[in-house]
């Protein structure tokens, strides 16, 4: 499966999936207005990708700052790896990057995690 | 036919300005790109930037209400799709302690009562509360949730002060005004 890449700007988060490694990442800033249409691609490469079972994914956040509607897009791509950790014999670890004294964004992350049945790892960056 | 400005309205404006410390303001269309300006100036007044990045979070969040439920909109050319118009605000008290970031937009009156509800609600939770009001409401069907509105609330850590004002039979402007405090930037 082909790598993925969405190079970041203002508004846009930067996206790097290794298909190979597992090691899915995504860091900068999102406040798309429309993040249903911008997350489209990347839900969708996600899906396939999760489609073979049993692989092992290290998904890295090192976001500085999102929006209240990609947090209902981070909400989705958990829900996804969760079921595929329950129901495709996947081993994902999920590494919550947040920049030091940002607790709002520890904050959120530790929402995610409390929500979902996934292993949370928390650093400063 | 619109009139020219008299120059007496213009230096009213700057007093205005001036009077009720305003760092940022902008009446239009909530476009994104809209929104990265006002990042941007921001960021350049910043010296706390964990702050200034919750200022900015409550912007975000208050311009894309504007942008969705205002009952006024208009193509955007850049955003490639109707847009909500209305007013945002960024004050600041005389001793620069507390910042202001205030919202309005036209609604149908008949929104008034849901949206009356809706905020008294948030209002009412505590903390805890507010978590798990927020991750449920992020499960909500889009444009129905509250998860914007309650995100604020618990960024701004303040309850949320609204007002509706009579525009025409069928027409309200609501005001949205979310106080935050500096000192609470650090737990």
């Amino acid at each position: 499966m082909e790598n993925f890449s969405i190079k970041g700007s203002n508004y846009i988060p930067t996206v790097h999936f290794d298909a190979k490694s597992g090691v899915l990442e995504i860091s900068g800033e999102s406040y798309h207005e429309y993040t249903v249409e911008f997350f489209q691609p990347i839900i969708q490469w996600l899906r396939e990708y999760l489609a073979t079972p049993g692989r092992e994914i290290v998904f890295n956040f090192k976001m500085v700052y999102f929006n209240t509607s990609t947090s209902r897009r981070f909400l989705e791509i958990f829900d996804m790896l969760e079921d595929y950790q329950r129901s495709k014999k996947g081993k994902v670890t999920i590494n919550w990057y947040y920049q030091n004294n940002d607790f709002d964004m520890l904050e959120s992350g530790q929402d995610f995690a409390e929500d979902v049945n996934l292993p949370f790892n928390f650093y400063t960056f | 036919m619109s009139e020219l400005v008299p120059n007496k309205s213009i230096y009213e404006f700057y007093r205005l300005v001036e009077e009720h410390h305003i760092l940022l303001a902008f009446q239009g269309m909530m476009t994104t790109d809209i929104l990265t300006m006002m990042g941007k100036n921001l960021k350049e007044q910043a010296e706390d930037h964990i702050f200034h990045r919750r200022i900015f979070s409550v912007m975000v969040e208050l311009v894309q209400n504007i942008n969705l439920h205002s009952a006024d909109k208009a193509y955007s050319e850049s955003d490639k799709k109707m847009v909500g118009k209305g007013i945002i605000v960024l004050s600041t008290s005389a001793d620069g302690k507390i910042f202001t970031v205030a919202s309005g937009n036209l609604i149908r009156k008949s929104e008034i009562e849901s949206l009356r509800q809706k905020i008294d609600h948030i209002n009412r939770l505590s903390e805890e509360q507010l978590r798990d009001y927020y991750l449920e409401q992020l499960r909500a069907p889009e444009d129905q949730d509250s998860s914007g509105l309650i995100g604020v609330a618990r960024r701004a850590k303040n309850p949320l002060a609204y007002d509706f004002i009579h525009v025409d039979e069928e027409h309200a402007f609501f005001l949205l005004t979310v106080p935050i405090h500096q000192q609470n930037s650090d737990k």
